[in-house]
């Protein structure tokens, strides 16, 4: 592991491996163990795909004293041999795919030389690990979606994605949480409010979940909740 | 309930406080004050926390109608203020009667006002701040940019001050500070992030120029123009941005991020704007020149402690002035 200044009150660790649960987990444990033990002095700790940034209030904690304290947990994490996802929950999210609520179904199904049932059962067979949380409140990066499903972005982003909307980029998937532009492929949608500022935490799904999706149908999506 | 009602607005206007800290994590980004400093300057004048939330008004003007009797104070980049017609100062506390029309003008130097009450505007808190960052809509009223018609709650004035002739309590002029030295504004940063990951050459590029302000700025991010920035990188996995970052799209045009930006980011990031030079940054117009500077640690800790001690310095000196009308 390696860390470098985010300025005069931020510190980020960053990993050279590529992206992996394993990553993630080792990371989640960095962060849990620091918040613990400072959680006054840190203000905001963020997960990337392989890094964890930390922003700390040099009030309550000198940069001396975290990266110590950094260094003595690093030294205990690489001691570590199991990489057993410890601190993620299981998520399941209902989803209504068609072309109805997911655009580019037939497109994804046409590119990728699958049928629109192969698309669908080859997307919710997965579960997915959540690496990150960003580009809106709520929308959560998982990985890694099937190599027959991976695709670029979309060449013209789209002004206005749906709330809810199921998408796929790269060997990316997400849940748009509000109505936002996107450059995602729109694959379906899902009927639950993925981030509600009455609840804490407001996001449904936080970094290091494992996220699963479940096909429901048209009706159910109604009954869910879920609105056209 | 009783307010500031919305008149006319200009190019933008926003309630803001001191911003949201500690959801960066959830995808929530700061938000709050560009020039916090100024904010609170208008808050101390009344009395107020720093916290309190007022309203930020950008580059061209706002119009309000107080629907209660109030006191305000208008601090940040100098504009022409108005109170039922009749010009007023700024920096000072200003008793306000329910009917009068407050006029704001065009910023006649920098970009951003503060406009406070007594009391602080008490829209809905979320999350932890009034703050409004309309690309998330969040904070403020429903998330958004102030319209006309608009009613922002304020507290009536429990004892309102005798007579209804403003009080002039304070006239120094604190905006000068924003005005950058010879023509040219100086963005000290400290190096890090993927700073380690570039050529000398790269670094090289970036001290070595001057860059323009882009008119594209806003409370997002200020894009810079000049000769290409390349960083040889290119896929980079998403992680956390910071405020006063100097991240480096594939253009090559440099973007300092501000405090509405978006928390995670998938472009180089070489280093972050001391606090101070940041502020100036978000203060500044289109068409300003810039030059950026590497700075250690260590000198930066310096030269923002002893900025910071300046502002501790005037904000208490407010103190005595503040809610006490003569």
């Amino acid at each position: 592991m390696r860390w470098s200044y985010a300025g005069l009150t931020g510190i980020r660790l960053s990993y050279d491996d590529s992206p992996s649960p394993a990553v993630t987990a080792s990371l989640l444990r960095l962060r849990d163990r620091l918040h613990t033990k400072y959680p006054k002095g840190l203000t905001d700790c963020v997960l990337g795909y392989r890094t964890l940034t930390l922003f700390f209030d040099p009030a309550a904690l000198s940069r001396e004293t975290l990266l110590a304290a950094i260094e003595a947990l690093d030294d205990d994490l690489d001691a570590m041999s199991d990489f057993r996802q410890d601190s993620g929950q299981a998520v399941e999210l209902p989803v209504w795919y068609a072309e109805e609520s997911g655009q580019d179904l037939p497109a994804v199904a046409e590119r990728s030389g699958l049928s629109v049932d192969a698309v669908i059962a080859l997307h919710s067979s997965i579960s997915y690990t959540a690496y990150a949380t960003g580009f809106a409140p709520g929308f959560c990066y998982l990985g890694e979606v099937s190599e027959q499903l991976e695709m670029p972005r979309l060449r013209t982003p789209r002004r206005a994605v749906p709330p809810g909307s199921v998408a796929i980029a790269d060997r990316q998937t997400a849940v748009y949480p509000s109505l936002s532009p996107g450059g995602w492929h729109l694959l379906g949608r899902c009927p639950l409010s993925l981030f509600d500022l009455e609840k804490s935490p407001p996001g449904l799904i936080t970094v290091g979940d494992q996220v699963s999706f479940r096909p429901i149908s048209r009706d159910e999506f109604l009954s869910l909740g879920g609105t056209l | 309930m009783t307010g500031l009602r919305v008149v006319k607005t200009g190019l933008l206007a926003t309630v803001q406080d001191l911003g949201r800290i500690g959801y960066l994590g959830h995808g929530v980004t700061t938000g709050g004050a560009l020039d916090a400093f100024s904010l609170r300057c208008a808050n101390r004048l009344l009395g107020n926390a720093d916290n309190l939330a007022g309203i930020e008004i950008a580059l061209t003007g706002l119009t309000l109608m107080a629907t209660c009797n109030l006191q305000l104070a208008l601090c940040g980049a100098p504009a022409t203020l108005l109170i039922n017609g009749e010009q007023q100062f700024m920096d000072q506390a200003l008793y306000v009667p329910s009917g009068s029309t407050i006029t704001i003008g065009r910023t006649l130097t920098s970009t951003y006002s503060y406009l406070a009450v007594k009391g602080g505007i008490s829209t809905p808190p979320v999350l932890g701040s009034r703050s409004t960052v309309v690309r998330e809509g969040i904070g403020g009223l429903d998330g958004q940019a102030l319209k006309a018609g608009d009613l922002l709650p304020v507290a009536d004035l429990i004892d309102p001050t005798t007579g209804s002739a403003p009080k002039h309590l304070w006239r120094r002029q604190l905006h000068g500070k924003t005005d950058p030295q010879n023509g040219i504004l100086r963005l000290r940063f400290v190096p890090g992030l993927h700073y380690d990951d570039v050529t000398q050459n790269c670094r090289d590029t970036l001290c070595a120029q001057s860059f323009t302000i882009s008119g594209a700025a806003n409370r997002m991010a200020v894009p810079l123009n000049g000769n290409p920035i390349d960083t040889g990188l290119t896929k980079l996995w998403s992680e956390a941005t910071c405020l006063g970052s100097i991240q480096i799209p594939p253009d090559g045009q440099p973007l300092v991020l501000l405090n509405d930006r978006q928390t995670m980011g998938g472009y180089p990031q070489l280093g972050v704007i001391i606090s101070l030079d940041r502020v100036r940054l978000g203060q500044a117009r289109a068409g300003q020149q810039v030059q950026l500077e590497a700075m250690t640690l260590a000198a930066a800790e310096q030269v923002v402690w002893l900025h910071e001690h300046y502002e501790e310095t005037h904000l208490k000196a407010l103190d005595r002035l503040g809610g006490t009308a003569p």
